[in-house]
């Protein structure tokens, strides 16, 4: 009677493009073999998968909450800290180091990355994609692992889009708020017997916010954006080509003149399953970045990047072996106040990787990986890794990891000079090394009902050689590595499908960090300028599925004050009313910040500003 | 930080020491049962008469066990097989099975039945429990063996099927009879 209660629960969950459930299905026939049979066991048992901190945001959750763009996207992700700075910028980070050029977090666009070889971090106005063909962003908090290499340090983000197979058919969203308006527009059809494509076109605009000098908001953004997704399979080959071209514009500034950023980028990727055993897939990618903006910096960049995997299943070992090149060419003009020395570069990377996940036994996993990177400022730096999972249940997971994590000097840390001409009063970084940071980690996956999931995991980092100023006897600002220090934490997320048609997921981090400077160090700001982090944040969401084809979903986050510079905590309240008026209609209402007319995420003076209360009606359309 | 990761690797070392690390999964016959009927898919081929059209599901039917179908039903969804959707279907006695490519039939006596003795020259897999199943014209059979599930198979009835099996589900195979 429990198990046919349960039974009616799971079944009503939607299946918009749902992820299969783990269970003994992904295990395989040699692994089913050696399960022990218990006659106990009446509940549907889930087998938990990876020994990481992970936070996956649904296809289901993008739509649900009823964003437009992918940072405001990315706050569903308990694990994440996400601070709007302006109506354009972002400073987004994992486990502290919260800043406008926070270089902790490794982000990707279905392979391809995106964090700018200037800083080591992610302009966030130049990135964009259709959230409706988002079949998933993995949030993982924590150094991710051999494959995604050094900047992985706090976090990886991966946002991958649905095959174009998955995305037949026209879509049109159209958005139109008080303070945001845009439109999106996709096709996808057919090319040949195997093949798909889809292209799309995307536009958005989002008003000022309000500066708190009180001087006008100059800061209105309008952003463009078209691509197209091809995926094809011959056999076992199965290819994708992706590109995109987008064009972002801010409003033009007094003195400054507008931001304006444009680029694009082509991406082929190849895979070949040899046999039951053995699959490897080759990428390559060309991105190309533009960025002017008077009074920061003038950057282009084009990467040029190609990897290399292949993954071989030995018996009780799952290996995987990948090396990736990339080559970089950067050119900085000055700013106002800064400028790069010299202002063109031409920069290579090569690394190369390889893990072994090993069966100890039906129940237990023990990965040991390493990743060898060379960078053009230290040469070769090693990370290392090692994790253990064990399954207390198919359903219950208790995993630990260590890990030695490295953060590579860019640009910004080696050859930033201000001012733009000498004598400089900032003179770079010449003898900048790479940042470290060593993590362990401990965490449980639990499924203690069967509409209960449950997880946890306590970190703690050392981190060595952090970027800091120093000082000459004249004066004269060098960037060295004189800070140090450690942060560690907590996260927990909880999901719980309370009833028929209504679940409720929460999460929340608690972050402790201890930095100082290292003996010699005389850096007048101290830590301060490396992150800017709350203790505590958390969220709640309340998703309904009502009767009449309504949908409610009620969010709740806060977020603990910020140090220094000091910005009060907040709490915000998102709610979306969306009603499926016909199955290729839905239209639907959102409210951001619902009870807040005005508040303040994060201060970056001269232009700190505040975030605005903002009401949009969305329509979106898909024949069927 | 060296003391906190030697210390990692010691208690990993002493956990695997105690035997803790080294015990196997535990689990309910009916949740191994489903894994077992979708992992089969991936080692058997079905013409391309089987299906209605190149987007059709794999279908799954269960007769005889509510829970075994439950728990598929369960487990089948976001899954695919052969480039294709699966799917599971509670089956009762003398309903058509022309689209059913795998049958469980949780009540070994129904094997004996003429409703699915018309099942064994069709393309559709037959899978039961017992060892006896076999001679009842089952292509597979869940045998228990040591508190752990595994299969037999009878190469003659899959033969008649006409299905295509691949040689390592046979190899996995607990026994199999009616090897020529």
């Amino acid at each position: 009677m429990v198990a046919a209660a349960i039974q009616a629960i799971l079944g009503t969950m939607p299946a918009h493009a749902v992820a299969p459930a783990p269970s003994y299905a992904d295990l395989s026939l040699e692994e089913l073999a050696n399960v022990v049979i218990t006659s106990v066991a009446r509940r549907p048992q889930a087998l938990a998968s990876a020994p990481a901190s992970v936070f996956v945001i649904t296809g289901d959750d993008l739509r649900r909450a009823g964003v437009a763009t992918l940072p405001e996207a990315l706050r569903l992700a308990p694990n994440l800290h996400v601070a709007a700075i302006d109506a354009r910028e972002y400073a987004i980070s994992a486990r502290g180091f919260t800043s406008i050029i926070a270089n902790k977090l490794l982000v990707l666009v279905d392979g391809r990355t995106v964090y700018s070889p200037l800083f080591s971090g992610v302009f966030w106005d130049a990135q964009d994609v259709v959230l409706a063909d988002v079949e998933r962003i993995e949030v993982i908090s924590g150094p991710g692992g051999v494959t995604w290499g050094t900047n992985a340090v706090n976090g990886v983000i991966n946002v991958i889009t649905k095959s174009a197979g998955e995305t037949q058919g026209a879509l049109g969203i159209a958005l139109a708020g008080d303070r945001e308006r845009g439109l999106v527009a996709r096709y996808g059809f057919a090319g040949g017997s195997d093949a798909h494509v889809r292209v799309y076109a995307k536009g958005f605009q989002r008003d000022g916010s309000r500066p708190v000098d009180g001087s006008p908001a100059t800061d209105r953004w309008d952003r463009g954006q078209a691509g197209f997704r091809a995926d094809g399979a011959a056999g076992r080959d199965a290819w994708t080509l992706q590109g995109d071209a987008y064009r972002g514009r801010s409003e033009t500034r007094p003195v400054y003149g507008a931001v304006d950023v444009s680029g694009g980028n082509l991406l082929g990727r190849w895979s070949r399953r040899v046999n039951d055993r053995v699959d490897f897939d080759v990428q390559g990618y060309v991105d190309r970045a533009d960025r002017t903006d008077r009074f920061l910096l003038q950057d282009r960049v084009t990467l040029v990047d190609l990897e290399a995997k292949l993954r071989w299943l030995a018996g009780e070992h799952r290996w995987l072996f990948g090396a990736d090149a990339r080559r970089g060419d950067d050119r900085s003009d000055p700013g106002v106040f800064f400028a790069f020395v010299p202002p063109s570069r031409t920069q290579r990377w090569l690394s190369m990787y390889a893990q072994d996940e090993i069966a100890l036994s039906s129940r237990t996993q023990l990965t040991l990986g390493v990743r060898f990177e060379r960078n053009p400022y230290t040469g070769w730096e090693s990370l290392p890794n090692a994790r253990l999972a064990f399954n207390l249940t198919p359903r219950d997971l208790l995993w630990t990891s260590v890990s030695r994590a490295v953060r590579s000097p860019a640009r910004l840390d080696r050859e930033i000079v201000f001012p733009p001409a000498p004598p400089y009063a900032l003179a770079g970084g010449p003898d900048f090394v790479s940042e470290l940071a060593t993590t362990v980690e401990a965490g449980v996956r639990a499924q203690p009902l069967a509409a209960l999931g449950l997880s946890a995991t306590l970190f703690q980092t050392e981190y060595r050689r952090l970027r800091s100023a120093q000082l000459d006897a004249q004066g004269v600002v060098t960037i060295a590595n004189g800070i140090e220090g450690r942060v560690r934490g907590l996260e927990a997320t909880a999901q719980w499908q309370a009833m028929r048609g209504w679940r409720l997921t929460a999460g929340g981090v608690w972050l402790d960090k201890q930095l100082h400077l290292t003996a010699g160090s005389n850096d007048p700001n101290g830590p301060a300028p490396l992150g800017n982090d709350p203790r505590q944040q958390w969220s709640v969401r309340s998703i309904h599925s009502m009767p009449g084809s309504l949908e409610f979903e009620a969010a709740v986050r806060h977020v603990g004050a910020l140090p220094e510079p000091a910005v009060p905590a907040y709490t915000a309240v998102d709610l979306r009313l969306a009603w499926q008026a016909r199955p290729s209609l839905e239209l639907s209402a959102v409210v951001r910040n619902a009870f807040d007319p005005w508040h303040l995420e994060f201060r970056n003076d001269p232009f700190t500003s505040e975030i605005p209360r903002s009401f949009a009606l969305n329509l979106r359309w898909e024949p069927r | 930080m060296q003391r906190v990761v030697a210390a990692w690797f010691a208690l990993v070392a002493a956990l695997w020491s105690t035997g803790v690390l080294a015990q196997p999964l535990t689990g309910g016959a009916d949740e191994v049962k489903a894994a077992y009927l979708y992992r089969f898919l991936a080692y058997v081929d079905w013409p391309d008469a089987a299906f209605a059209s190149p987007n059709a599901p794999i279908v799954i039917g269960v007769v005889g066990s509510d829970a075994v179908a439950a728990e598929l039903a369960r487990v089948l969804v976001g899954r695919t097989a052969h480039g294709r959707p699966v799917a599971a279907r509670r089956l009762a006695s003398g309903d058509a099975f022309d689209d059913v490519h795998v049958l469980y039939a949780g009540d070994a006596a129904l094997l004996r039945s003429a409703w699915l003795q018309r099942a064994r020259e069709r393309p559709l897999l037959l899978v039961a429990d017992g060892f006896q199943a076999l001679d009842a014209g089952a292509c597979i059979a869940f045998v228990l063996v040591d508190d752990r599930l595994r299969f037999d198979a009878s190469l003659r009835a899959i033969d008649r099927t006409g299905l295509r099996v691949s040689s390592r589900l046979l190899a996995l195979a607990q026994r199999v009879v009616g090897a020529p």
